[in-house]
């Protein structure tokens, strides 16, 4: 076989999958329009002659109809060597039978320590009915049943510890979860036996943001809520749910995302643009996306004009938020989006306005956590940085990373914490100190970070001095002293272990 | 003659819907269609049709066609997209597929889907649609060629001009 017949081979073998995975509703015989047809006896009866001779007829209208010329198309952006679905799981045959149940990747989510959970693809199966209720409850039983071994490294599955009555233990068919949906609210009851199975808050809180999560991935579903068989409210150990939670209201952060698009004045000088990513490499839970500008021979401008903001997710596309980050006169040759499935980005895909002549990009998110913009110099670079260690961001503050450098082995003489991360406070100006375990303030000061208070952030790497001679757990804490009235803004507090 | 019609039902029905639906992209003209077409075969006989799966698809990708017609607009195209997907291998790949092949002609899409989606051969293709069976390959690779290049620029397009 050719390689441009290969290519098309993937492509097909590709689309047949897509259209294997589309709902549709499956009429039973008995409701179907031949079920209620009268048999027809005589083969040969003058009305089927006509009717064999009409579909004949169709058939011939197709075929002209089907080779006329073909249309003009609106012009779009080619993408030559798109990889397409042809990354994914194995193709079923083409002819396969539509109702077999095949193994599919099912995104859910599971569990990290002090972070938002992390989303990731377990395999589960097709639910046969097509409903927002059957494929909820389908991630939970891929959950639950089935995604052992298939755990993120440095997460867990509080899910399977969760016991339900599954009625006769057919837990593939009933998990013991009652499902309904309205509107964008799913409420999920679960009927137990004999608990919910976590120990402590943390295991609580840990479940309940993996359910919250993974029932909200479905699409048209904002709000989950957790109810258990026979009682007015869900109780996980002695965590109290009575109300519809949104993934903003169990992610950690204390701020959520500013929905309000970022304007950046600024040149906008033509610049040809690429971009990169990472996810926690900088902080864990931080993915960062970097568009860097060429502007060529003209002189280089580090103050580029841009927008960004938070969009809702339209129900095509994964996640439940995008970041759009538009620049006028910028141009990116990349043609393809890119599939990344590493919380919290889902998906970057590159387009251009065609209204206001911009290249723009587009970021799908798990969630609306908090972001922030910064813009770098040498290359000219914009960096967009998403999410961090819930306690280590607010509106203001994020903290990348904390660590204490001891210069001898142990702090008992001098000792450093480096520190960096960003920040959009007053003056540039950030206030720190370090309480020991008792709350007492054992060290103050402050430092400057890169940018006073502007759109985009500023950053800062810096080190600060411990007091000599302690050790012990201890809390660092930075805020930004407000310029009316010098309290305390934007709080973030972080425990230390000083040896 | 009840129960091979269930047989047959059960088996082609939600298969010829799925591909219905990727040809027109409306979900309850795709349903329809389907239901005149086991109509229109259950009239002539399972006796009198000699690939049965084939012939639903042509006579099920007409009725799509011909309630399409009635009212054509680019709008309506999108505002009748399927959901998502059934929640299940939630790429924006799939998406993009399904919402490129949407931008293909009508011809293409009907063979594209019943090469791919109903692994009808050239021969069948040519034969069903009543097109020459050297032209089949030259279509095909022309629509993939298509589906290649907007596969992606549709949603970026649509996502841009917001």
């Amino acid at each position: 076989m050719s390689d441009e017949r290969r290519d098309d081979e993937i492509i097909g073998r590709a689309l047949s999958r897509a259209i294997e995975t589309i709902d549709v509703n499956q009429t039973p015989f008995e409701r179907s329009r031949i079920a209620s047809a009268p048999a027809r006896r005589s083969i040969f009866g003058l009305w089927q002659i006509a009717t064999a001779a009409a579909a004949v007829v169709l058939a011939l209208a197709i075929g002209s109809w089907l080779t006329r010329p073909t249309e003009g198309q609106p012009g779009v952006a080619a993408s030559p060597t798109t990889p397409a679905a042809s990354a994914s799981a194995p193709a079923p045959s083409a002819t396969a039978s539509a109702v077999v149940a095949t193994s599919v990747p099912t995104w859910v989510y599971f569990a990290r320590d002090g972070l938002p959970p992390v989303g990731a693809f377990v395999s589960g199966y097709a639910p046969t009915i097509a409903s927002q209720g059957a494929h909820i409850s389908e991630r939970l039983s891929a959950l639950r049943d089935h995604a052992s071994g298939q755990v993120p490294s440095g997460a867990s599955n509080p899910m399977s510890l969760v016991a339900t009555n599954a009625g006769g233990g057919g837990a593939q068919t009933s998990m013991g979860i009652t499902l309904s949906t309205q509107g964008d609210l799913a409420t999920v009851e679960f009927d137990l036996v004999p608990g919910w199975g976590v120990r402590g808050a943390a295991q609580s809180q840990a479940l309940l943001q993996q359910l919250v999560y993974t029932i909200t991935e479905e699409p048209g579903i904002r709000r989950a809520l957790i109810t258990e068989k026979g009682k007015p409210q869900a109780i996980i150990d002695q965590l109290v749910v009575d109300k519809p939670l949104t993934r903003e209201d169990v992610s950690g952060y204390t701020a959520r995302g500013s929905v309000d698009p970022l304007q950046i004045g600024g040149a906008s000088s033509p610049a040809k643009l690429t971009t990169n990513y990472s996810v926690d490499s900088l902080a864990p839970g931080l993915a960062r996306f970097v568009i860097t500008f060429d502007y060529g021979t003209s002189s280089a401008s580090n103050d580029p004009q841009f927008s960004a903001g938070l969009i809702p997710a339209t129900n095509e596309t994964t996640g439940k938020a995008e970041l759009e980050i538009t620049i006028p006169n910028g141009s990116d040759t990349t043609t393809t989006a890119t599939q990344v499935d590493r919380s919290p980005l889902r998906w970057i895909a590159v387009g251009k306005s065609n209204s206001i002549r911009a290249q723009v990009y587009r970021l799908g998110l798990d969630d609306q956590r908090p972001w922030r913009a910064m813009v770098l110099s040498n290359p000219t670079r914009i960096v967009i940085d998403i999410g961090g260690l819930p306690r280590a961001v607010s509106d203001r503050i994020a903290v990348y990373r904390a660590q204490v450098f001891a210069a001898t082995p142990a702090c008992s003489t001098t000792c450093d914490l480096e520190l960096s991360g960003a920040a959009r406070v007053f003056e540039a100006n950030v206030v720190w100190r370090v309480k020991d375990g008792a709350g007492k303030v054992i060290a103050n000061g402050h430092f400057l970070t890169s940018l006073g208070t502007s759109a985009v952030w500023g950053t800062f790497d810096t080190s600060i001095q411990l007091p000599s001679g302690f050790t012990g757990n201890a809390t660092l804490e930075l805020y930004e002293a407000s310029p009316k009235d010098g309290s305390e803004q934007g709080l973030v507090q972080i425990p230390l272990m000083i040896r | 003659m009840t129960d091979r019609w269930r047989e047959v039902y059960e088996r082609e029905y939600p298969r010829l819907v799925r591909a219905l639906l990727a040809i027109g992209r409306d979900p309850a003209a795709a349903e329809d269609a389907a239901q005149e077409a086991f109509v229109k075969a259950h009239r002539t006989g399972l006796d009198n049709i000699e690939k049965l799966s084939g012939w639903l698809l042509v006579v099920g990708t007409r009725e799509v066609f011909r309630k399409a017609k009635r009212a054509r607009r680019e709008d309506e195209v999108w505002a009748s997209l399927p959901p998502r997907d059934d929640g299940f291998d939630t790429t924006a790949d799939r998406i993009d597929l399904l919402a490129a092949l949407g931008e293909l002609p009508e011809r293409q899409r009907a063979v594209v889907v019943a090469r791919y989606y109903y692994g009808l051969s050239y021969d069948e293709i040519a034969d069903h649609f009543q097109i020459k069976s050297g032209t089949v390959g030259a279509t095909l690779h022309q629509a993939i060629e298509r589906l290649r290049q907007i596969q992606l620029a549709g949603r970026l397009a649509r996502g841009a001009m917001r």
